[in-house]
């Protein structure tokens, strides 16, 4: 029997669509820059006893495998993003060696995405890391504190345009939703819904 | 009413003037309205109305006026709106803008308080120390008296109109400073593919060329021109580098950013260069600081930048050709210039004279000449404070009578004026060096030597015959200097806490020098010898806000949040949490779970999943009670010590697999205990096959308590038979919720009611609550918050980790003593809780109700013997609704910890009043019937 709708951390703004389970604002936004609430993904946290083998992603990595990106979060650590409801499905793709816990966590993380030519600026002002072209190149992936928040961050271009996918636990994603939009005010940052597949 | 102001001193257009005549306006200055030109500061908008005296000095109240016209300047700190001490020959000035001198009395141009000069012999350096120290019992009095006299702009505490944020940068290079070496060095950087950040002081780039004349114009256009062709040089102007930190960080003040006051920008460099230019030094003399005596670069900013006419008959001094071209400058702006005094030449001023403004010159030779303006050129100070707190070692250059830059790291390069001196195109060559070094050195290159830039030979110049004043900011003079040197202060560092020289707005930058060489004079040792002051950041005045950027306060929310806020839930802060206290009737609340059934939202508690063949034997190492043979859907409960013996957190852990288990904690311990077991798996057991994953996020908690808690329960739930035979207490089970699967559903209670508690799919967790709160009308469901919980898990007797323990209680002391299996081969502090066990006087927790039950002593009280002594204190307290009393829990010296004892309550107003102790701590079925129902 399939779930009802599940909702996100971040409140939707109007109107509210549900796509592939999930409640989400249907908002267009035509701002050069977006934020995006990506919580609907599909998320697998794989994490090891002592180290992952043969997971096709190196450490600071994210990587697009089997329609998934995979990143590499931590030392022994791997997240899978996938569309909404793929969990299960991203379950099966991943090499298990010795002791490791492959754990469904769509309702633990919450995701966000900033897209647009000033998604680095907006970043600059919430994140101590160097955001720039050749410290963070697409397809890097890195934790740091966000204003007071543990965030894990991967560069994940879309379309040549610069975006972010930004993840926190899940309690604190409507915190960090706050916090990027009022960082994007003077870049003109806008809400934008989330469309599947989103990743 | 006043009459409007008119620009009876503006001079006609000029061409390097910054002002744009289409855009004429006005503002008020001490409640008269003023025009200005946008591009105006508020100075230089004033002074092309006349007006000469901004501010009254620090400490004797003395008029002051324009020195050096820009940022720096300290008689131009202005209250400009509810912002005090702002630089107001920087601030440029705003349609409609309220303008006001810091506060004198009746007003800026006669404040009675500068009757205090009178006194002046008296006031000299330590007068304070000296002075107020005894009494203390006048400490006080004193206070109040001397904080009327205080100088400085009225701050309004409560304001809510700013707003300040944070940026970090990683550029290649920062470059500080935005003249013509400083633009030529980001050229250069950029040139070798580096990312530049050129940061400038000013509205604008260009450093003296903007004001100098000349052919400079065409050379500071072609610069800003490439600085914009390249797009790759980020470029700040009205922001200012406060500070080189360690590991290269360097602060960056920015104003004027849209939307924000102030930024802090934290830039972090491969290579930082600095170029801040040369900061013209003033002259000591008397009379230096009579409105109508500045600086030769002021003189020539006001007309060059602002078509200011600054005074009518000039005297200029000059000991360089910088002073000879403000002369020319000065005449062609329709100045008389009266008298131009060479140094070179062998000539010199004795002192200034005026009534409230500069009226006569007294030169050296005892010539006297009617002036309103005194020009002075005599010298430069290198700005060095940035090299030195990178870890240079600036020394002084007799030749050049200046500090020069000494040994430096790699990672810092000075240039322009700092390193030397040469000829426009001579700085732009040597930046353009400096920019392609850095960018190599940045980019990992090994560092290769630059050419140097030479300062030229410059007469040391610093005092004249007479006394003045060194610090215009804290109203120090050299006399002052030289009394704190005769009472034995001899080195620049004391004499600087004795006497405050330095320590104002412009922190050194303006007085150093002099007020070195004044030390130099009185100590008769040499400049060099003397040294100056360290310079530490930052490196000019600096809001607290910009320290603290947005107001960012991180919170969590629970999934069902939303649900809370919409029902007027009360909201409270329980960690990072934002959890409901109550829903407008704790009381009710309570009683509605003894009498039929209440939920209440758990998420925040923390929970871990635990998985692996070891995670038995993590459970017997950090719980002091036993856990191997905890079966497959069995919960217990557990207590967790630190090494120390000390009770860290507490929470029931389930088996949901054979190799899969929950382990709750409390909330504020949710990461503590994570990083706990963390710390034991990577460090201490790496061997042992197990992983814990945090995932007090990925389950929405609630808990449903009472009476009828199973009937509404069973009306949800699918797959799980909750029969209390087959789901009896302490046990655990997975199943569906409300048509929610992969639902955690416990049965345990803090409340001390009958309860299940359910986690759910955060995602569907407001699903869930809606569902139960819906199915459970007609059985009486109210919600219930924080407070409601505490006043029955109080009336239960159980304990909150934190409240009714501390960082001292051992599980003995907190009533769980018999929890601890000393007999197990090891767990975390066993050593201590085998030591503790053989003491036996550590207080205890025990049940305690007042003798009056309408008296509820507040938590925190304490329990005394004999009249003062401290024997115990109330940990937790409330009017029980079930009983219709005061109940309480208490950690009390065991002596008294005995049923039946009477204890006195000391509360706040000092009264004592009686309490007994219980037979337990639960004051509300102590035999848990209701519990196992």
């Amino acid at each position: 029997m399939a779930d009802p709708p599940a909702r996100s951390p971040v409140e939707p703004l109007p109107p509210l669509i549900t796509v592939e389970g999930w409640i989400v604002s249907g908002r267009r936004s035509p701002a050069d820059l977006k934020v995006v609430d990506c919580t609907p993904l599909g998320k697998l946290l794989v994490r090891a006893h002592r180290r992952l083998a043969r997971v096709g992603v190196g450490p600071g990595e994210a990587r697009r495998v089997d329609g998934a990106l995979r990143i590499r979060s931590g030392p022994a650590e791997l997240l899978l993003l996938g569309a909404p409801g793929t969990a299960a499905a991203m379950a099966s793709s991943v090499p298990t060696e010795g002791t490791t816990t492959v754990l469904d966590a769509t309702h633990a993380l919450a995701v966000l995405r900033v897209t647009g030519p000033e998604a680095a600026r907006l970043l600059e002002k919430v994140c101590p890391i160097d955001l720039g072209g050749r410290a963070a190149p697409p397809g890097s992936a890195f934790t740091t504190g966000l204003e007071g928040v543990r965030t894990g961050v991967a560069r994940d271009d879309h379309g040549g345009e610069p975006s972010y996918l930004l993840w926190c636990e899940r309690a604190s994603g409507a915190y960090l939703f706050e916090v990027l939009l009022d960082a994007g005010a003077e870049f003109g940052a806008e809400v934008d819904g989330f469309r599947p597949p989103g990743v | 009413m006043s009459r409007p102001a008119s620009m009876t001193r503006r001079l006609p257009p000029r061409p390097g003037e910054v002002l744009d005549r289409d855009d004429r306006f006005t503002f008020r200055w001490e409640g008269r309205e003023f025009p200005a030109y946008r591009g105006d500061t508020v100075v230089s908008a004033l002074a092309a109305c006349g007006e000469r005296v901004f501010s009254r000095s620090f400490k004797y109240r003395r008029p002051r006026g324009i020195l050096t016209a820009d940022r720096l300047d300290p008689g131009c700190m202005l209250q400009v709106e509810d912002d005090p001490n702002v630089p107001g020959a920087h601030r440029r000035v705003e349609p409609g803008m309220e303008v006001r001198a810091h506060p004198a009395w009746p007003s800026l141009r006669r404040d009675v308080k500068a009757g205090i000069r009178l006194a002046s012999r008296f006031l000299g350096p330590g007068f304070y120390y000296k002075t107020f120290m005894r009494p203390r019992a006048l400490w006080p009095t004193y206070d109040r008296i001397l904080r009327r006299f205080a100088a400085g702009g009225r701050l309004e505490p409560l304001r809510d109109d700013l707003r300040f944020d944070h940026r970090f940068i990683h550029p290649d290079v920062v470059v500080a400073g935005g003249g013509p070496a400083g633009m030529a060095a980001a050229l250069g950087a950029v040139g070798e593919g580096a990312r530049v950040l050129l940061v400038e002081e000013e509205h604008e780039l260009g450093g003296h060329l903007r004001w100098a004349g000349g052919g400079g114009r065409e050379l500071l256009e072609e610069l800003r021109a490439a600085v914009a062709r390249t797009g790759e040089i980020e470029v700040m102007v009205d922001a200012t580098v406060t500070g080189r930190y360690d590991h290269g960080w360097v602060a960056i003040l920015q104003r004027s950013v849209p939307g924000v006051d102030e930024r802090l920008v934290k830039a972090r460099p491969g290579v930082l260069v600095a170029a801040p230019g040369l900061i013209e030094r003033p002259y000591v003399f008397e009379g230096n600081d009579l409105p109508g005596v500045m600086l030769s670069t002021a003189a020539r900013r006001l007309v060059n930048l602002y078509a200011v006419k600054p005074g009518d008959r000039a005297v200029v001094l000059t000991a360089n050709p910088d002073g000879e071209a403000a002369a020319a400058d000065l005449e062609g702006a329709g100045v008389e210039v009266v008298r131009l005094l060479d140094v070179r030449d062998g000539e010199d001023l004795r002192r200034a004279e005026g009534s409230g403004r500069l009226e006569r010159v007294e030169v050296a030779d005892g010539t006297s000449v009617e002036a309103d303006l005194l020009v002075v050129a005599v010298g430069w100070t290198a700005p060095t404070g940035l090299l030195d707190m990178a870890g240079g070692r600036s020394r002084y250059d007799n030749a050049s009578a200046r500090f020069v830059p000494g040994e430096l790291p790699g990672d810092v390069l000075p240039t322009g004026g700092l390193s030397g001196d040469g000829t426009t195109d001579q700085l732009i060559e040597h930046g353009r060096a400096v920019g392609a070094e850095a960018a190599r050195r940045a980019g990992g290159g090994v560092p290769s030597p630059i050419p140097p830039l030479r300062p030229d030979p410059h007469p040391a110049l610093f005092r004249a015959a007479t006394h003045g004043f060194v610090d215009l900011c804290e109203d120090v003079t050299s006399k002052d200097l030289l009394q704190a040197v005769a009472e034995g202060y001899d080195s620049i560092e004391l004499v600087k806490r004795y006497t405050t020289a330095t320590m104002g707005p412009t922190q050194g930058k303006l007085e150093m020098v002099n007020a070195v060489a004044v030390v130099a004079e009185a100590t008769g040792r040499t400049i060099g010898e003397t040294g100056t002051t360290t310079w530490r950041p930052p490196l000019g005045s600096i809001s607290l806000g910009a320290l603290a950027g947005r107001r960012h306060e991180p919170v969590q929310r629970s999934p069902i949040d939303p649900w809370h806020r919409a029902h007027g839930a009360r909201p409270m802060v329980a960690g990072r949490w934002i959890r409901p206290e109550h829903y407008g009737d704790p009381g009710g609340e309570a009683r509605n779970v003894r009498e039929r059934v209440g939920i209440i939202d758990v998420s925040p508690l923390g929970k871990l999943d635990l998985r692996g063949p070891d995670v038995p034997r993590l459970l017997e190492l950090l719980y002091v009670n036993r856990w191997s043979k905890l079966s497959v859907g069995r919960v217990r409960y557990g207590v967790m010590c630190a090494e120390d013996g000390v009770v860290l957190d507490d929470g029931v852990t389930g088996r949901l697999g054979p190799e899969h288990y929950l382990m709750t904690t409390t909330t504020s311990g949710a990461e503590t205990v994570a990083e706990w077991v963390e710390s034991w798996l990577q460090t201490e057991r790496p061997a042992w096959r197990m992983v814990a994953v945090p995932v007090t996020s990925a389950y929405a908690s609630m808990n449903v308590a009472g009476p009828r808690s199973r009937e509404l329960v069973s009306r949800l739930v699918d797959e799980v038979d909750l029969d209390p035979e087959a789901f009896p207490y302490l046990h655990v089970r997975t199943g569906r919720v409300a048509g929610v699967n992969g639902c955690v559903i416990w049965r345990i209670g803090f409340t001390g009611e009958l309860s299940y508690e359910v986690h759910v799919p955060s995602g569907h967790g407001l699903h869930v609550w809606e569902a139960f709160l819906e199915a459970g009308a007609d059985l009486g469901i109210r919600p219930f918050g924080i407070e409601a919980q505490r006043v029955l898990r109080l009336e239960k007797g159980h304990l909150i980790v934190g409240q009714d323990t501390d960082g001292l209680t051992r599980p003995a002391g907190a009533g769980l003593g018999g929890l601890v299996k000393t007999d197990k081969p090891d767990f975390a502090g066993k050593p201590e809780l085998e030591w503790s066990a053989t003491r036996g006087d550590h207080w205890r927790l025990v049940g305690i109700q007042p003798e009056d039950p309408d008296a509820v002593p507040p938590e925190a009280s304490q329990i005394v013997e004999e009249g003062s002594r401290i024997v115990g204190r109330i940990t937790s307290s409330r009017m029980s609704p079930s009983l219709g009393r005061s109940i309480c829990l208490a950690r009390l010296d065991p002596r008294l910890a005995v049923p039946g004892s009477v204890v006195t309550v000391r509360l706040p107003d000092g009264r004592g009043i009686e309490a007994r102790v219980t037979e337990g701590p639960a004051h509300f079925d102590p035999e848990g019937e209701r519990l196992h129902g």
